[in-house]
């Protein structure tokens, strides 16, 4: 497999991830874009790691993968809260906290 | 005996620390004073040498030491034995006076009791200064004691501030003292002049006419005497106590305490007497213009004061502490007994509507005339003992007079100053308890508690001027000088005042007189206004326009500011994301190519 392949489709994956929770207005899907960055590092760690014969990478993506579960329940019961408080997901209802 | 020494200072300081926590202040503050009283005369039954109580090194730079201690010797008790019996009978009378005002009264009665003593006590000047910045800070707070009234608490400040000025004259000798001799231990000091002076003389000229100038001060002398008259607006067991009987007789035991020190510098003390000859005059003649009761006492203080530093320019310093002691005792007599007169004629102080309280108050009457006579000088009674001794001393002086200045003429104005202070007891006795009486209420005795410590007061200044002559002079004669004087003899000059005082009653209203030669409106015109003038000078260029210029252009500014900047708070996560990647991409971005 190419190492390089996997770098350009990790990069990709990255960036998708970035202009999601840039630009998205919706919560969730915010959500879904970390969860996309978080897994562009993932998948770069098992190129890597098979590149350079070691296992220690792909351990670590089972560290991320939990991090990343933990990650989405706190994010979830965030978006929750926001909704009984704004009724509504969308971000720009939430912009009370200012000057 | 050095427990008891320091035992004996302790007690009105632990009386003052107490006291304001508890409802028997008044008891336990004249309790302590008496208590200290008590130890004196142990102390004085069993001192024999100078007794030094050293509690442990206070100072010490390069080879000066300077100990915290007390030494006891005859001059000190004697001084001792005053405060503390005098003081005892005025909280004695304090406790029915000040009955239903602030108990702050007895603790600060107390600390001036300490303060006191340490000054008598103390064995270097350091310490003394400690005692006379204490008892400064205590008559400050006596006078103005009924801070709501706003002319006391000016009357309290300005008595501070006269006194800070003379008190500069006190730390200025120290501090030559220290340059020149290195020491300021009375006793090394002693006996370094003994053997010569150990400094130049013009340094030692300016150490003696510095500490005059601290005994101005507090001794209220001319030019610093302005305060005293103004000080009547503390209580009257106050001005009896501070203002008449101890504080201000504090100068002249400095220059008793330092007697050798002016003894190497007769010209200081011509204009010692210069000063306290004028001072006793103009004090007199502004007495004898005065329409309050205590005012009126307060100039003849003044004057008495000139008095005793006549004595002590004649180089009898005895006989200066010989008047310090009938003058505290028919003084404070006067004052407590004006007090109960006021008290009775329900705060009223001025003479013109009292009279006839002779048939009311009798025993008050009584002590109050008693003490007009030996004020005057009439001859069985204290002060004419004690006043033919300054008249005794000063003509036997043997100062460098020059031409304008001779004994004679001192004599001269200072035997019109006793006859002038005849005609104003006799002036203000009669206005006071002859006649009928022209206030309003019915003016009653006080309670035992009143009458009794003036009763006392009045006994000694009945009685104490034969004795104190034969035993003073033969007590002191280890640290003062032992001057020679003769028995007084009956005079006719004083009876003679005081008739012309009685008969004379109203004086005509002579403002320049009865503002005491107007020292008051010269400091006024030279010295209060032009500093206010200054001040507000400064209060609206430095102050005004440079700081409050430059404090409100930082905080304008920063408003300013700020005011922009607090629009990147816009409260959208939108924006907030924004510059949370542009934070990180910079980061890392300078990170990886730096």
């Amino acid at each position: 497999m190419e190492i390089d392949i996997v770098t350009k489709l990790s990069c990709f994956m990255f960036c998708a991830g970035v202009l999601t929770v840039l630009l998205r207005r919706d919560t969730i899907l915010m959500l879904v874009g970390i969860e996309l960055m978080l897994n562009a590092v993932n998948l770069s760690l098992v190129g890597f790691s098979s590149l350079h014969g070691e296992l220690s990478g792909q351990i670590f993506v089972f560290f991320i993968m939990v991090v990343a579960a933990a990650e989405s329940g706190v994010g979830l019961a965030i978006i929750i809260s926001l909704f009984r408080a704004f009724r509504s997901v969308d971000r720009e209802a939430a912009s009370e906290l200012k000057w | 005996m050095k427990d008891l020494i320091f035992l004996s200072v302790a007690l009105p300081l632990l009386g003052s620390i107490i006291s304001p926590f508890t409802r028997l202040a008044p008891y336990i503050a004249t309790g302590s004073v008496f208590g200290s009283f008590i130890i004196s005369c142990f102390l004085f039954i069993n001192l024999d040498e100078p007794v030094v109580a050293s509690a442990f090194n206070w100072i010490t730079v390069a080879e000066t030491e300077i100990q915290f201690s007390f030494t006891l010797d005859r001059l000190s008790m004697v001084m001792m034995l005053l405060v503390t019996g005098v003081g005892g009978l005025i909280h004695l009378y304090s406790i029915s006076y000040m009955k239903g005002e602030p108990v702050r009264y007895f603790s600060y009665l107390n600390l001036f009791i300490f303060s006191m003593l340490v000054l008598v006590l103390g064995s270097n000047l350091p310490m003394l200064f400690i005692g006379w910045e204490g008892v400064g800070l205590c008559s400050y707070l006596l006078i103005s004691f009924w801070f709501k009234n706003k002319e006391y608490v000016s009357a309290g400040t300005k008595a501070f501030i006269v006194n800070r000025i003379g008190d500069l004259g006190l730390l200025l000798a120290m501090f030559i003292l220290i340059r020149d001799v290195g020491t300021l231990d009375f006793r090394e000091l002693q006996n370094l002049f003994s053997a010569g002076s150990p400094i130049a003389e013009e340094a030692l000229f300016l150490v003696a006419i510095a500490l005059f100038f601290g005994a101005t001060g507090k001794s209220a002398q001319l030019p610093l005497f302005v305060w005293l008259p103004d000080a009547m607006a503390g209580p009257t067991p106050v001005s009896a106590l501070i203002h008449a009987a101890t504080m201000v007789t504090a100068g002249i035991y400095l220059m008793a305490r330092a007697n050798f020190i002016f003894d190497a510098v007769p010209e200081v003390l011509v204009i010692v007497l210069i000063v306290a000859a004028l001072t006793a005059f103009i004090g007199a003649t502004a007495a004898l213009f005065q329409k309050d009761l205590k005012k009126i006492l307060a100039y003849s203080t003044v004057s008495q004061l000139g008095f005793m530093f006549v004595a002590a320019a004649a180089q009898a310093y005895w006989v200066a502490l010989f008047h310090v002691l009938t003058h505290a005792f028919f003084k404070a007599a006067l004052f407590l007994s004006a007090g109960t007169v006021i008290h009775g004629c329900h705060g009223e102080q001025r003479v013109a509507l009292m009279g006839g309280l002779l048939k009311k108050l009798p025993y008050t009457a009584i002590v109050f005339g008693v003490c007009s006579l030996a004020i005057a000088g009439v001859f069985p009674l204290s002060g004419a003992y004690s006043k033919h001794a300054i008249f005794d001393a000063l003509e036997s002086s043997t100062l460098p007079y020059f031409s304008l200045i001779t004994p004679d003429r001192v004599l001269i104005l200072l035997s019109i100053t006793a006859f002038l202070t005849a005609v104003y007891m006799g002036r203000t006795f009669s206005l006071v308890f002859l006649g009928t009486y022209r206030g309003k209420g019915d003016p009653h005795e006080g309670g035992v508690l009143l009458v009794l410590p003036v009763l006392i007061l009045g006994i000694f200044a009945l009685v104490s001027g034969g004795y104190l002559l034969q035993f003073l002079p033969g007590y002191l004669y280890l640290v003062l000088d032992p001057l020679e004087v003769t028995n007084p003899h009956f005079s006719v000059v004083p009876l003679v005042g005081l008739a012309i005082g009685i008969f004379l009653k109203q004086v005509p209203n002579i403002g320049f007189f009865e503002r005491a030669w107007g020292f008051d409106d010269l400091y006024s015109i030279f010295i209060v206004k032009p500093f206010i003038a200054f001040s507000k000078l400064f209060d609206s260029v430095i102050d005004r326009l440079l700081l409050r210029g430059t404090v409100d252009a930082t905080s304008g500014s920063t408003l300013v500011l700020s005011e922009g900047i607090r629009l990147l708070h816009s409260g959208r996560l939108k924006i907030y994301l924004f510059y949370f990647f542009v934070g990180i991409s910079v980061g890392l971005g300078v990170y990886v190519v730096g």
